[in-house]
């Protein structure tokens, strides 16, 4: 069975305020099998972000992008034209700045069934009510109607999950959907994915700096640090068998895995020790491990 | 919403009261005995003071202002020192000159801003933004007088298109003629009023294409045009109505230089005539309703603002 997502050898340099580029991925493989979850991890400014957004297609205007493979659905997509309709969604830290605040609710789903599904008119308002009902929103007809403020955090990323399952995705990426969300409300919002990844049949991928989640929810995770992907594993081999040793960093410095809320970031020396070390790569496969050195970045 | 509006109105009964008795107070504290515009230098100080009384001018100061406050509430501004004109009268007839040119002008000027300035705002940083921002720069940093001038040399004086002086040619008040004596006044007047708002306007859509629903919209597969259309213009005009409460003090006090240099009959000559001849009353009387139009304008900034922003809707008819 073909991989979700296959990304492989993605490199992407941003310039900088001086108009040098700065490389922000170096040579990153990234999968997502059918149905899976994957979590991405790995302290900040790590290029969590700017993969997905690779992805998607949303990098800053002014990146430049490189890579030897992306498929999706077993289909190439290493060029785009304009127009080109990905089966992928994203969703984003903030769900409150990420509704425009002068439309409503109805408005953004509407657009989204239009544009994917090419349904309009009150057609298009039943179904974007009936997503609203299907991510656990109480009385969506009049949510509908109303405006982004007028909906709890949790609510609106409930919204943002609708609108990312009308566009009839394969793969749902999921960027610290619930950083901004108080504990209980992490909780339900993570359930709901999980619980879409059952019944939608949806492949996840899921950046997350919260070890606990991970442990949780992924069936498999990815490990960044300093724009590289440097171990990638089931849960459990990253868990209790990590290579790299930046990940047992992470997994030292982060208070219990257990422990909700647990953040990613190492202390000390921060990213610029593992240097060296982030220029080896571990791919755990199925049940051995290899060390795998990467090229050299320039 | 209604319960907000009412509130709203009745807090500014007591701004327009505070500024009509600080305008009193300027009248009484003016350096001239106001029976003197009434007397002649030659009756006697009886006489005088019999027309004191009459006009209720030896009456505590509280009474005055109640009267004074009442006439002016019927419209009854009180009389020209130097004339000796009815300044209700006077500014009824100019009044209506300045706001046929300060509302076309005014117009024009938010549409030119409008487009322009989202125009330049969804190129941020390329030459054609660059250009637009430079231009309302240099429109910006140009004295209104200076390209008057310069209008009048080029177009009245050296190409002698259009009249250079008034609002009509002695005889003749046809349309046409009031166009070719509007045209040069208006131009300068646009130029005046486009820069500010262009600017507002780009400065606004820059910030609106930063925010996160933007990069949303485009993981979500909106082109760049519909992302504009649909999100971005809609946020950026949504709070320009309010700019249409906040210039409502234009309509009188929006062209003084333009009017004063172009000899456009307005309220721009005729206060400027009044400020040399320390005709205080007049100057008053303008300042009191400009001041009146500055508060009232700000109320229906407020109102239309409510009107329009669903979040400020909300909030404000809850509480
Ligand atoms: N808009 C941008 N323009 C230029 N560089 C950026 C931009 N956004 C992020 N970067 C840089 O790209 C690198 C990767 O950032 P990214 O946002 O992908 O990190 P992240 O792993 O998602 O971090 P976090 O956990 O804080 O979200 C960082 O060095 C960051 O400084
Ligand atoms: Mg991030």
């Amino acid at each position: 069975m073909t991989d979700v997502l296959r990304v492989a050898g993605l490199t992407v340099d941003i310039p900088n305020r001086d108009g040098v580029a700065v490389r922000v991925l170096h040579d990153v493989d990234f999968t997502v099998g059918h149905g899976e979850i994957v979590g991405v991890v790995g302290e900040s400014g790590s290029g969590k972000t700017m993969l997905m957004r690779s992805v998607v297609d949303i990098l800053p205007e002014t990146a430049i992008r490189t890579w030897t493979a992306c498929e999706v659905d077993g289909v190439d997509r290493t060029t785009r034209s304009r127009g080109d309709r990905l089966p992928v969604s994203m969703i984003f830290q903030d769900p409150m700045t990420s509704l425009n605040p002068v439309r409503r609710i109805g408005y953004h789903l509407v657009e989204v069934i239009r544009r994917f599904q090419g349904v309009t008119g009150g057609r298009a308002r039943q179904l974007g009510i009936e997503a609203l009902d299907q991510v656990g929103i109480d009385d969506p007809a009049r949510r509908f109607r109303q405006y982004p403020h007028e909906l709890s955090g949790g609510m609106r990323q409930r919204v943002m999950i609708a609108m990312a399952l009308l566009a009839k995705p394969s793969l749902l990426i999921a960027d610290e959907p619930t950083t901004a969300l108080d504990v209980t409300v992490q909780a339900q919002i993570l359930d709901l994915i999980t619980d879409l990844r059952r019944e939608a049949r949806l492949a996840v991928a899921l950046v997350t700096h919260d070890l606990g989640v991970v442990a949780g929810t992924c069936d498999r995770v990815a490990v960044m640090c300093r724009g590289r992907v440097v171990e990638v594993g089931t849960t459990d081999e990253i868990f209790y068998d990590p290579q790299h040793p930046y990940t047992r960093a992470l997994l030292a410095a982060a208070p219990g895995t257990e422990a909700a809320g647990g953040s990613l970031t190492v202390s000390g020396g921060v990213a610029s020790e593992w240097v060296d070390a982030s220029a080896v790569r571990v791919q755990h496969s199925t049940t051995h491990a290899s060390l795998v050195p990467a090229e050299v970045a320039p | 919403m209604a319960l907000y509006i009412g509130r709203r109105l009745l807090q500014v009964i007591p701004m327009l009261l505070l500024i009509s008795l600080v305008v009193f107070l300027m009248i009484q504290a003016a350096p001239y005995d106001v029976v003197d515009s009434i007397t002649t230098p030659n009756m006697s100080a009886e006489t005088i003071e019999i027309i004191r009384q009459r006009y209720g001018l030896d009456d505590p100061v509280l009474v005055q202002y109640f009267r004074w406050l009442g006439n002016v509430l019927q419209g009854d501004l009180g009389y020209s020192l130097v004339s000796q004109y009815s300044i209700s009268a006077d500014l009824a007839a100019k009044i209506p000159n300045t706001v046929i040119l300060v509302v076309p002008a005014y117009l024009t000027a938010l549409a030119l801003a409008i487009g322009l300035g989202l125009w330049a705002g969804a190129n941020h940083g390329r030459r054609i933004d660059r250009f637009i921002d430079g231009a309302s720069a240099i429109g910006l940093a140009t004295p209104p007088f200076w390209f008057a001038l310069l209008v009048i040399y080029l177009f009245g004086y050296y190409l002698n298109w259009f009249p250079i002086i008034g609002m009509h040619t002695v005889g003749q008040d046809d349309l046409i003629d009031l166009l070719r004596h509007f045209v040069m006044p208006y131009l300068v007047l646009t130029v005046a009023f486009a820069p500010e708002l262009l600017r507002y306007v780009r400065s606004s859509t820059v910030s609106q294409l930063r925010e996160d629903y933007v990069l949303v919209q485009r993981a979500f597969g909106a082109s760049r045009a519909e992302i504009f259309r649909n999100h971005v213009s809609r946020n950026v005009l949504l709070p320009i109505v309010t700019q249409i409460g906040v210039a409502l003090p234009l309509l009188v006090t929006g062209a003084i230089i333009t009017e004063t240099i172009f000899g456009w009959p307005g309220v721009g000559p005729y206060f400027l005539t009044a400020t040399k001849s320390l005709d205080y009353p007049v100057i008053l009387a303008i300042l009191l309703l400009s001041a009146t139009l500055v508060i009232v304008g700000n109320l229906i900034a407020d109102i239309l603002y409510v009107l329009v922003d669903p979040r400020v809707r909300l909030e404000r008819s809850r509480s």
